[in-house]
């Protein structure tokens, strides 16, 4: 619990700063078990123009130009927790569940992309060759979390009352 | 040559009986009918799984309605006992179809059990044509020759490569980094896809009408990507027995997500190119 007041205010303010560049608000935080940040980041889909680069695929990248994989994977050996905004869509859930992340720790449910059960329920995918993700919890800090979201989506519609080109929308993966 | 097979999608493998399912009906009044109905989207709501049943079916000049599934009724009548009383209902346990219907044989074949409603499916990317094919052989021998100085892997391809079939030209390419659990193929390819098309004038919508070629079945990590990528179609030869994200899950075919894709597996064992 006093983890999870700890960090998700971290991962919500990567959340809002990622409004800042007009991308969708979803942030996260790594923490390693002695209870250190490890990387922290947010979407950079827009950015990149690659509706792949997910806050949690950001950060762990970030991770490893940091420390290295050696350092990284031994990491994760002795258990790395995750805590996002928003429920990790079903790539991001897989590649956690390659990591071996030990607990995956989310606000908001993701209706259109969840890969923890909303779409598809990844991290039950158990497989003597996949290490999977311990645990996993949902609606801690939901409110907060919705509230970006919903910010981001007013704000969008704001600035933009003309319909956009095709190429210029925002990437909404 | 062998022609890559297309991975069905549900609706495409055949069926020659459907599985049914257990509900509770009764007759009703037709003059009740319309409050029953409302009555029981309240408390009985017909769940997605169920939203082929048609509700109410008439046989000869009588009414009967679908109450709810057998395992939730008796709980629903509980709680709403004086509700109900009113109705006089006569519950009967009828087995129905528990799937849609995706044809109209099938819908007359269910209709024998309860009345099921028939939504034709939107129509289909047509077939590949042999010239088609052929080109999709030749890109899926190039992966597959990329490949084959590296280690197999166990979880994800190898190699990826993104090409666009307009002109067969290759977009980006991609290898895994063993040294990293997440470091795929395909992952690394749409990176680089990315990078190349960012700096083209009048740039695609990410990998929109692009095709990816590897050498396994992506995983389920991969394939999601490609679904975020918008990405045409996928052809691959090998299966990934642990964690393949098309053969056995589907990914690609989920219809909660806004883009699907095709997804080719080419048969490669009979080819004598490596002879040649
Ligand atoms: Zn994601
Ligand atoms: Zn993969």
């Amino acid at each position: 619990m006093d983890m999870e007041v700890n960090w998700m205010p971290v991962a919500l303010q990567e959340g809002h700063e990622a409004i800042e560049r007009g991308e969708v608000p979803i942030g996260c935080v790594y923490v390693s078990s002695d209870g250190i940040e490890l990387a922290r980041g947010s979407n950079r889909c827009n950015e990149m123009r690659d509706g792949t680069r997910h806050a949690e695929l950001v950060a762990y990248e970030q991770m490893v130009l940091r420390m290295g994989t050696a350092r990284v994977r031994e990491e994760f050996s002795r258990g790395v927790d995750l805590y996002v905004t928003c429920e990790p869509c079903i790539m991001c859930c897989a590649a956690l569940a390659l990591l071996k992340v030990r607990h995956v720790v989310f606000g908001c449910k993701n209706e259109k992309f969840g890969g923890c059960g909303s779409v598809r329920a990844i991290h039950e995918s158990r497989s003597t060759r996949i290490p999977g993700i311990v645990s996993v919890k949902g609606g801690v800090f939901a409110e907060e979390a919705i509230e970006m979201l919903q910010k981001f989506y007013t704000q969008e519609n704001l600035n933009a009352p003309e319909p956009k080109k095709k190429r210029q929308r925002t990437l909404h993966t | 040559m062998a022609k890559p097979l297309r991975i069905p999608l549900d609706d495409e493998e055949e069926r020659s009986s459907f599985p049914l399912t257990e509900v509770v009906t009764s007759a009703v009044e037709t003059s009740s009918a319309s409050k029953l109905m409302l009555l029981f989207k309240d408390i009985l709501p017909m769940d997605e799984d169920l939203g082929h049943l048609k509700r109410i079916r008439r046989v000869d000049n009588r009414l009967e309605i679908v109450l709810g599934r057998a395992n939730l009724w008796e709980s629903a009548q509980s709680s709403n006992e004086e509700l109900l009383r009113t109705f006089n209902l006569n519950p009967v346990t009828v087995e129905v179809s528990s799937v849609e219907p995706r044809n109209k044989e099938e819908m007359e074949e269910m209709g024998q059990y309860w009345p099921v409603t028939y939504k034709p499916k939107r129509v289909r990317a047509p077939l590949p044509s042999e010239a088609e094919y052929e080109v999709m052989m030749e890109h899926a021998r190039q992966i597959h020759i990329r490949s084959s100085s590296l280690e197999a892997g166990e979880l994800c391809s190898t190699v990826a490569m993104i090409v666009d079939p307009k002109d067969g030209s290759i977009v980006s390419e991609g290898a895994v980094d063993t040294s990293d659990a997440i470091s795929h193929a395909v992952l690394g390819c749409i990176r680089n896809a990315a990078t190349v098309l960012s700096t083209r004038p009048g740039a695609l919508y990410l990998c929109t009408g692009l095709d990816c070629y590897v050498v396994m079945e992506p995983c389920v990590m991969c394939t999601m990507a490609l679904v975020h990528s918008r990405i045409r179609r996928t052809v691959f030869s090998q299966r990934n027995e642990v964690f393949g994200g098309l053969l056995r899950t589907k990914i690609h075919r989920e219809r909660a997500l806004n883009h699907r894709f095709e997804a080719y597996q080419v048969d490669l064992s009979c080819d004598d190119y490596r002879s040649s």
